[in-house]
């Protein structure tokens, strides 16, 4: 489809008619134009016609008009294979970046449509359903990067019949999806251990660093905080401290400034001990540079900290 | 393999048997041929077939093409390259998008048979065609079952037909912007040089070649000598066309009205048909100085055209020129033939005795007609046919005859056209098939100008009447030379029937659907809209389409809110009446035991509503009548109890 400049006002009707969260397709909802494959149809129809006309053949000029009819027709039945439906954003599923956050649409219907689809304009996602009949629930997956976004504009579509035309409408959302930073696997820093209740003393405190397990070569991705020095200064060997797994009563706070690497990296490891946590049932506060989130634990508390090192 | 790959195949196939048949082979001898490599490949190496196969098939398909089609024929041959792309494209697409481009090119594709046949079956075919596309088209996009997408897509396909057809008769037609190469259809057909003697064996095609359609009050009586050709160059055995054949020339109608209408089958030929000297008011054909039609231009249609009968102008003198022209002959050639000429020269005093007794001397002599002759391999072909075979059709007759005027100075010349004609009784109109095919000649004689002369009558008048299919000995001859077709099994009677029920059907389908012209438009929409029936017409089709799509709309819109059942329908009613307001939030029980409430005499009554309302909603769609019972009931007593 050829993309036309959209002046302003146009925008502004868009908005007015499409925003929200559930949209009912209707006469002034819906859009309707020949698809490619229909400019092609089209094309031929014209040279039909001139052959039609050239060769003073009836029946060819009969195909020529046979295929504008039912280019027209296409028309309807798509039309008809739309109005009537009600889609609405059912659910938002927040994700970490690599497993594609997405939205759960609701269409609600009572005959039989083929090939609904919908597509994220900003990301071009497409998902399709080739048939339906009654309601159904269509995901979308977003392959959004790390942040905080809002869904904006979704194309609802089809091409049925034939793929000869495109009929469509809007769904303008201003509600906002996380896409959480991808895990990194690593390890957990050794100023990671809180005793008090209060997260920001305890991040502070140094006192169980030294309660080390083992010590292992450095590799890249590992804290430097945790390189044994006195190793190094000793035999030129990068080592670094292992500690022991810590009690199940243990909690812990996450710094942002505490785990290595660039920012992207720092938030992804912090993501992934935000969740290693979670999966060990112990409670974690999170330090980013301008946020603070005192120690807790349950879903809604690691639902805020992804949040936080989304938005970060 | 995959559905696309073989009903395209099938299509293509189809479509390039129909439009000749040596562009047929090529492809079918190709379209097998990918079929095995395709299948190779996929069972030796598991893999789709590669882009080297593709390719180095279209560099042997192009050779094929340009073999056994040539670039010459360039309709056909551009035809089948076409048919060639859409066939290998069809086998690399590997997404969706090209395989949906393919598909969207047959609906040129597959219209393009209307090129080379315009037949009913034709027709019929193109249209099943483009509605198995449509599936294909369904099938590939929603994955459809092929029979739901075959119901699905000649639905919608039955309804745009009948859409079509009106618009072509009413949308008004525009004049050719430009000239297109017609294709070079039937093979068969008149020969622009006749030389009988290379011909042993005739008629072989049963294909029509033209009809002619005498008005009801006009009783033209046969034999009917169709004219087409006139020859007058003769080397000795052969007859050239006449070098005038094309010069064109004017003629003026002798009266108003027409006296009989031909409608031409497309050919290869450009020479028309006519009984006399004629004239036409039709755009396509030129007269030229025998008085003959002949298209202006090649057209890939059958066509129409009215015969007027002219003024006969001709001169009864003809000038020195013409007269050697038509009494020129080699000298040395056949020389038993000129002694037999020049005996009966001298026997006779005018030109009618002269001819008189050739024709009693062929008689006498025992000449029989035969399609199959026997092959002369003399240098004085007349000779051996006057003095040995005896036997042969109507070029032998004719040639001979004319040589023999020609040797004694009576200026001849061969015509060659067709005889006769199958008259099909209903429609009053005569059938000329391309066995009907004859050859007779004109002599000159002075005073009264060119006179026709049929020798192949004298020795077989019965082939004067009617067509060769009609020919009570030579129609066994025929058949075994057409063949297995309709024509050739006419003995059975149902066969004969059916075969004359096609023709005039067919003859219906070329007068009204093919020969639907300016002409004819014109005057029927003159008849429906009057004057300014263009303009009219025009914006009929505009309200019409309008109208129409409206309706479409609004049924298909109609048909998603399925219609509120009977019984729920009486149960609202009760509603209302009961509380003169309806609340769909309500059970049906819910509502009964409200009206209960409210009319407590009518209790036993409701529940008795309730419970037949339940049988008929969950059940038993018999008992509505039941149901309805109580409702007038029910409805009866509310009345009573609103007067109390």
């Amino acid at each position: 489809m050829i993309k036309l400049p959209q002046p302003a006002w146009f925008d502004a009707l868009l908005l007015k008619k499409h925003q929200g969260e559930s949209i009912k397709l209707k006469h002034d909802t819906i859009y309707v134009s020949p698809s490619k494959s229909g400019l092609g149809f089209l094309g031929i129809a014209v040279l039909n016609f001139i052959l039609g006309i050239n060769y003073q053949n009836n029946l060819i000029l009969a195909v020529s008009y046979l295929m504008f009819v039912l280019l027209l027709m296409c028309l309807i039945y798509a039309f008809s294979n739309f109005n009537g439906l009600e889609i609405e954003i059912a659910a938002i599923k927040d994700d970490f970046e690599d497993k594609r956050p997405s939205v759960t649409f609701k269409i609600e219907n009572q005959k039989q449509r083929y090939d609904i689809q919908i597509e994220h304009i900003e990301t071009k996602e497409k998902s399709i359903l080739k048939r339906i009949k009654s309601n159904e629930f269509l995901d979308v997956f977003l392959p959004v990067k790390r942040g905080k976004h809002t869904l904006g504009r979704f194309k609802i579509l089809t091409h049925y019949p034939f793929g000869l035309v495109t009929i469509w409408s809007y769904l303008i959302s201003e509600k906002h999806v996380y896409a959480y930073p991808a895990q990194i696997e690593t390890e957990l820093p050794k100023d990671s251990f809180i005793i008090s209740e209060k997260g920001e003393k305890a991040l502070d405190d140094h006192a169980l660093a030294e309660d080390f397990n083992e010590l292992k070569t450095y590799r890249e991705g590992m804290s430097i905080h945790r390189i044994s020095w006195r190793h190094f200064a000793k035999n030129k060997e990068l080592l670094v401290k292992d500690y022991q797994s810590p009690d199940k009563s243990a909690s812990y706070g996450f710094d942002f400034d505490k785990v290595s690497g660039t920012k992207e990296d720092k938030l992804s490891q912090l993501s992934f001990l935000i969740v290693q946590a979670e999966i060990e049932q112990q409670s974690y506060a999170l330090k980013l540079p301008n946020r603070l989130i005192t120690l807790s634990q349950g879903s809604s508390h690691k639902k805020q900290c992804l949040e936080a090192l989304s938005e970060a | 393999m995959k559905l696309n790959q073989i009903a395209c195949s099938v299509i293509y196939l189809l479509l390039a048997w129909l439009m000749a048949s040596d562009l047929g082979f090529v492809i079918v001898s190709y379209i097998t041929g990918l079929f095995v490599a395709y299948e190779l490949n996929r069972v030796i190496y598991k893999k789709n077939i590669t882009s080297s196969i593709i390719n180095g098939s279209a560099l042997a398909g192009i050779a094929l093409l340009m073999g056994f089609v040539g670039v010459k024929n360039s309709v056909a041959f551009f035809v089948s390259m076409m048919l060639l792309a859409s066939l290998l494209k069809i086998y690399q697409a590997q997404s969706e998008r090209q395989t949906m481009q393919v598909f969207v090119l047959n609906f040129f594709t597959i219209p393009c048979l209307f090129i080379f046949s315009q037949n009913f079956i034709s027709a019929l075919l193109v249209f099943i065609l483009i509605g198995f596309n449509l599936a294909l088209m369904l099938i590939h996009q929603y994955e459809f079952s092929p029979k739901e997408a075959i119901k699905n897509a000649f639905s919608k396909l039955a309804f745009t037909i009948p859409i079509s057809v009106l618009l072509v008769l009413f949308i008004p037609k525009l004049p050719a912007f430009w000239q297109l190469p017609g294709p070079n259809s039937a093979k068969t057909g008149l020969s622009e040089n006749v030389d009988p003697f290379e011909i042993s064996k005739l008629s072989e095609s049963n294909e029509l070649v033209f009809r002619a359609i005498f008005p009801k009050e006009r009783n033209i009586e046969g034999p009917f000598y169709w004219r087409a050709l006139v020859h007058d160059e003769f080397d000795g055995t052969r007859w050239n066309m006449s070098s005038l054949q094309s010069v064109s020339a004017n003629y003026q109608a002798s009266d108003n009205s027409h006296s009989y209408t031909i409608i031409a089958e497309p050919s290869h030929l450009k020479w028309l048909y006519a009984l006399d000297k004629m004239t036409t008011e039709q755009d396509l054909v030129a007269i030229n100085v025998f008085g003959l039609p002949y298209r202006k231009r090649p057209v890939s249609s059958a066509f129409e055209y009215k015969v007027y009968n002219v003024v006969d102008t001709q001169d009864t003198s003809i000038t020195r020129w013409q007269y050697r022209q038509n009494i020129q002959l080699p000298s040395d050639l056949n020389p038993q033939a000129r002694v037999l000429a020049e005996q009966f020269d001298k026997q006779s005093t005018d030109t009618e005795e002269f001819i008189a007794l050739l024709r009693n001397y062929l008689l006498e002599q025992g000449f029989t007609y035969t399609l199959n002759p026997p092959i002369s391999q003399s240098n004085n072909k007349i000779d051996e046919f006057l003095f040995n075979n005896k036997a042969g059709f109507c070029g032998h007759y004719a040639s001979t005859v004319a040589m023999m005027m020609r040797s004694v100075g009576i200026p001849a010349r061969l015509v060659s056209g067709y005889l006769g004609g199958e008259l099909n009784t209903e429609n009053n109109y005569y059938s000329i098939y391309q066995y009907d095919a004859h050859a007779w000649l004109e002599y000159y004689v002075p005073n009264q100008g060119w006179l026709e002369l049929d020798p192949t009558a004298w020795v077989s008048p019965e082939r004067l009447n009617g067509s060769l299919s009609q020919h009570s000995q030579l129609s066994e001859e025929l058949k075994s030379n057409i063949g297995m077709t309709l024509m050739g099994l006419s003995d059975v009677p149902l066969v004969n029937w059916l075969r004359l029920k096609l023709e005039a059907f067919d003859y219906q389908w070329t007068r009204w659907v093919l020969n639907f012209d300016d002409q004819k438009q014109s005057s029927f929409l003159k008849d429906i809209f009057g004057e300014k029936a263009k303009m009219l017409s025009g914006i009929a089709v505009i309200i019409g389409l309008s109208l129409l799509f409206t309706l479409v709309y609004w049924v298909l819109q109609r048909n998603s809110h399925p219609p509120t059942p009977l019984p729920v329908k009486l149960l609202r009613k009760l509603q209302v009446s009961a509380f003169g307001e309806f609340d769909n939030t309500k059970t049906s029980g819910q509502i009964i035991s409200a009206i209960q409430s409210k009319h407590p005499k009518l209790e036993a009554e409701l529940s008795n509503f309730l419970y037949e309302f339940e049988k008929v909603r969950y059940g038993n769609k018999s008992e509505l009548a039941e149901l309805k019972k109580h409702y007038l009931a029910l409805t009866k007593q509310f009345k009573n109890n609103k007067r109390d």
